[in-house]
């Protein structure tokens, strides 16, 4: 299911917070409504955490992570880094980067398996990036723009990519990235996905604003229908009873 | 139709005379400037056949689908693998660096480059690209990114850097300059392009329209006209416009320079009333520039060429905001190729007017020899002398040898071998630069390269007669330079150091430092008997034993300032340490009155002591304080009753001269100099 939701009046969700398959990020707000929307929809599956990065409220923008691990800038205090170890799960390693372009999410676009960088980042960072988050790395960008985390948000089901990307450069990244792809836009016809929407393999939460075509689209894309625990048995129900009648 | 009464008339580009017309080439040194461009153009047609290609590809096998990259321009992978390995090499990393700053730039197409150039682009660096070493690939990236930017921002006119395009027209000894940028695509088809530009008198019906615009600093100036009603015009007041708009605007800062916004993007917004007036104007004016320009809209898209000046941010005001009429890859638009003043209505009809001139350029044939070289170009009264003047110096320049202070010389062989000895010479040439740059490596590349023999006299005509008396050989070149590496070269390689000048002069004499003399010494010690030394101005040899006797005796003198400095520091710190126990000892004792005197006394005395200082040595200062030091306590013991008769040179109290020989004034049993010391210890006192 996609959810819609809103960060003080903002829409851009994808700002304050990050989501992954196990575990998702949320930035102080000065109403829990924000976290409350998160916390009702994944509360029982993965921990939804209040942080800041760098004192700031832009954790969606500042890190960048998957199921395996976390990126975070230089710029993050020891606190805060204490803060993420003690509440994340174990498994999930986390790094503090020191990279030039410091907003990791604008310049990292990773699902579990694959990650799209800015061609600026360096080829230290992009070890890093192999190593913690467990991803092949790839210089691309996407309708021309370097910032790939902005302009895209992917899941391990399929991804959502600036409106202006061509087809043929469409197909390129989907065989690249092997899920599929579609252009659109959210938040009623804004072009920066990755601030628009969060999505993990099960969930996807976007801006108030965006209408219900555009989050027809993300639950389609995003295989996001029947991903219910019971998706899987009725995935595999024809089989089965093929299989035994 | 004689040359002459061609070149009577300033001539006109629409309307060139038929004779010129049918014989005009382009001549063979312009069309050098403009391969690159061509093979551009030819890489373009490529990736057009690359795209229609792909195109196809879609079109046939929408089914199978190839991975691909379009970045690099490649379109078929074998499977995905290869694919995903290509993303990960550095020539697909440095594609979508350049593509994204292309793209910044506001340029669509970017041009890949294919593996092949990444690989002569990294040159040597490529080994260390698969290595560990990633640092250096990086910022190797990085580096040739930036290069590349560099070489991208000189637009293309800047690269072929000869604004004119000359023309040669065979049977007349003229030659004929347009402007590039008046002809299509810079001059490629150039010929083609003159004919076109032609205006035949039937064709006055059809208007043929310019736009010409200027921005800067406030002032505006455009206007439209049709180049079909100026065929004939040679003066900037006989031009006539169909429109034309000028506006100004006080919108640069006065003194300070550059615009308000410039200002307002580095410095944050001046908050004074002047940058808000400057800030006012300033969109004012591109207000009503853009409100003109869409006036003007059906007129300038009718229009063959547009010429526009709008240097820095004055570019925003006519490009890129919505519903803009001039887009900045349109390719009609032109800059001015020359540089322009004040935007005004004039200066736009001048522009004009030097715009479409043909420039005349005479061209005297020296009979003597064939080489085009040998042209002298004398200047017409018709035309701009600043630009005669100017390609006399190109066409210089592209004759002369590539070493500065080498002027052409007439070649003393007959015509047959001048080839062969302009080649060799030429590597002699290059030589000599390396020698005079001190470039060993090159150097010792470049004679191992060619096989020059360095033992050999340098041709006369290298170098031009005086240097060639003095320096005859390489060897008295290097020696004379003092490149002392590039000498004990050419003295192991069998060079004669024996070889004079005309004022018999060695290379050994040359040498200017001791280290060049060295060498020669060292080499006569190692080969005594291989040339006659004493021919060779060397004076003795310098064996390796002598050397090091040299250098121990070096060390021993050092050694021995060594110890004599220490002896001396040691001294003079057991004299202060006697002072001050001295001083030590004696103050306890002396009364309070005393002490207070004494107090007085030092801090009289120190003003003057230290002016008296200044200037000189630091040691000197501190033995001098040291000296004044015990000269203080002394008198500071004298001062004291008890102490009084054994000591036995009295000092003044007050400026601690000497009173062995004087009559002393006492005071309280104080003894001074004279009253006025007498007096100042009173002062004190009180």
């Amino acid at each position: 299911m996609a959810v819609r939701a809103q960060f003080e009046n903002s829409n851009e969700l994808g700002v304050f917070s990050r989501l992954t398959n196990s575990y998702c990020l949320v930035a102080i707000g000065g109403s829990e409504n924000f976290y409350s929307v998160f916390e009702s929809e994944l509360g029982d599956v993965i921990p939804v955490v209040h942080a800041s990065i760098a004192g700031t409220r832009i954790v969606g923008r500042l890190s960048a992570g998957n199921r395996k691990g976390l990126l975070v800038p230089s710029t993050t205090t020891d606190q805060e880094l204490q803060h993420l170890r003690n509440s994340l799960p174990d498994s999930v390693k986390i790094q503090r980067i020191e990279e030039r372009l410091s907003a990791l999410g604008n310049v990292i676009a990773c699902n579990d398996y694959v990650a799209l960088v800015h061609p600026d980042i360096d080829r230290e960072t992009q070890e890093i990036i192999r190593d913690v988050l467990e991803v092949e790395v790839f210089t691309q960008t996407i309708a021309g723009n370097v910032l790939v985390g902005s302009y895209c948000a992917i899941s391990n089901q399929g991804g959502l990519v600036h409106p202006r990307t061509t087809v043929q450069d469409q197909d390129e990244l989907s065989s690249l990235l092997q899920i599929p792809l579609v252009a659109g836009t959210i938040n009623r016809g804004s072009d920066v996905i990755g601030a628009g929407i969060v999505v993990n393999d099960w969930t996807a939460f976007a801006g108030l604003d965006s209408t219900s075509t555009e989050l027809s689209v993300v639950e389609s894309i995003f295989k996001l229908h029947d991903a219910q625990p019971t998706a899987i048995v009725k995935q595999m129900r024809d089989s089965l009873v093929d299989t035994y009648s | 139709m004689d040359i002459n009464t061609i070149l009577l008339f300033p001539i006109q580009i629409f309307s060139l005379p038929p004779e010129i017309l049918s014989a005009i080439t382009l001549r063979e040194d312009s069309t050098r400037s403009l391969t690159k461009l061509i093979s551009d153009s030819e890489t373009i047609t490529k990736i057009k056949e690359i795209d229609s290609f792909t195109e196809q590809n879609e079109n046939d096998e929408n089914d199978l689908m190839k991975p691909t990259c379009f970045v690099c321009g490649i379109t078929s992978f074998e499977n995905v693998e290869q694919q995903r390995e290509h993303y990960k090499l550095d020539w697909h990393r440095f594609n979508v660096k350049m593509r994204a700053i292309n793209l910044e730039r506001g340029k669509n197409k970017y041009n890949p480059i294919t593996e092949e150039e990444f690989e002569e682009l990294m040159g040597d660096s490529l080994s260390s690209i698969s290595g560990s070493n990633s640092d250096t690939t990086d910022d190797d990236i990085t580096m040739r990114v930036n290069n590349l930017k560099i070489d991208d921002n000189e637009s293309p006119e800047k690269k072929n850097a000869e604004p004119i395009l000359w023309f040669s027209c065979s049977p007349m000894t003229i030659n004929l300059g347009i402007y590039k940028n008046i002809l299509n695509n810079l001059g490629e088809n150039a010929i083609e392009d003159i004919h076109k530009l032609q205006i035949k008198p039937n064709e006055k019906e059809n208007p043929r329209l310019w736009t010409m615009l200027m921005i800067r600093g406030g002032h505006f100036a455009a206007l439209i006209l049709d180049i079909t009603a100026n065929t004939k015009v040679t003066n900037a007041k006989e031009v006539k416009v169909i429109v034309h708009k000028t506006f100004h605007r006080y919108t640069t800062r006065r003194k300070q320079g550059g615009s308000q916004a410039s200002n307002d993007n580095t410095k944050g917004k001046a908050k004074s009333a002047g940058a808000e007036l400057r800030r006012y104007n300033e969109s004012a004016l591109q207000k009503s520039i853009r409100v003109l320009i869409e006036q003007w809209k059906s007129m300038i898209e009718e229009s063959e060429l547009i010429f526009i000046h709008a240097p820095g941010n004055n570019k925003n005001i006519i490009y890129n905001y919505e519903g803009a009429v001039l887009k900045k890859d349109d390719r009609r638009i032109r800059s001015f190729p020359f540089s322009t003043k004040r935007p005004t209505f004039t200066e736009l009809r001048k522009t004009f007017i030097e715009l479409t001139r043909v420039k005349v350029l005479e061209v005297k044939v020296n009979e003597d020899s064939q080489e085009p070289s040998k042209n002298k170009l004398t200047e017409n009264n018709l035309i701009n002398s600043q630009i005669v003047i100017e390609s006399l110096e190109e066409i210089k320049g592209s004759k002369e040898t590539p070493i500065e202070s080498v002027e052409p010389v007439e070649p003393v062989e007959p015509v047959e071998s001048s080839n062969n000895l302009e080649q060799a010479s030429n590597k002699v040439i290059k030589m000599i630069q390396l020698i005079k740059k001190g470039k060993f490596d090159l150097f010792v590349n470049h004679i191992t390269k060619n096989s020059i023999d360095v033992t050999e006299l340098l041709p006369i005509t290298t170098i031009s007669e005086n240097d060639n008396s003095k320096l005859p050989t390489l060897l008295h070149l290097a020696s004379y330079l003092g490149h002392h590496d590039i000498v004990e070269y050419l003295l192991h390689q069998g060079a004669d150091p024996t070889i004079t000048s005309k004022k018999n002069v060695t290379p050994y004499d040359l040498a200017n430092d001791k280290e060049t003399r060295n060498i020669f010494r060292r080499y006569m010690a190692e080969h005594m008997d291989k040339w006659d030394w004493t021919i060779a101005h060397v004076p003795s040899p310098l064996t390796k034993e002598m050397e090091e006797e040299q250098q121990n005796k070096l060390k021993e003198k050092k050694k021995k300032n060594k110890e004599k400095k220490k002896k001396t520091t040691i001294n003079k710190k057991e004299k202060e340490l006697e002072g001050k126990t001295v001083t030590e000892s004696i103050e306890p004792k002396s009364e309070s009155l005393i002490s207070a005197s004494s107090k007085k006394l030092t801090s009289n005395k120190t003003p003057d002591s230290s002016s008296s200082l200044i200037g000189l040595p630091p040691e000197m200062r501190m033995k001098i304080e040291r000296e004044r030091r015990a000269r203080a306590a002394e008198a500071r013991l004298k001062s004291t009753p008890i102490n009084l008769p054994s000591i036995g040179n009295v000092v003044c109290t007050i400026c601690g001269k000497s009173l062995s020989e004087l009559v002393p004034f006492e005071v309280s049993e104080l003894k001074f100099c004279s009253v006025k010391c007498v007096k100042n210890y009173r002062e004190s006192t009180l």
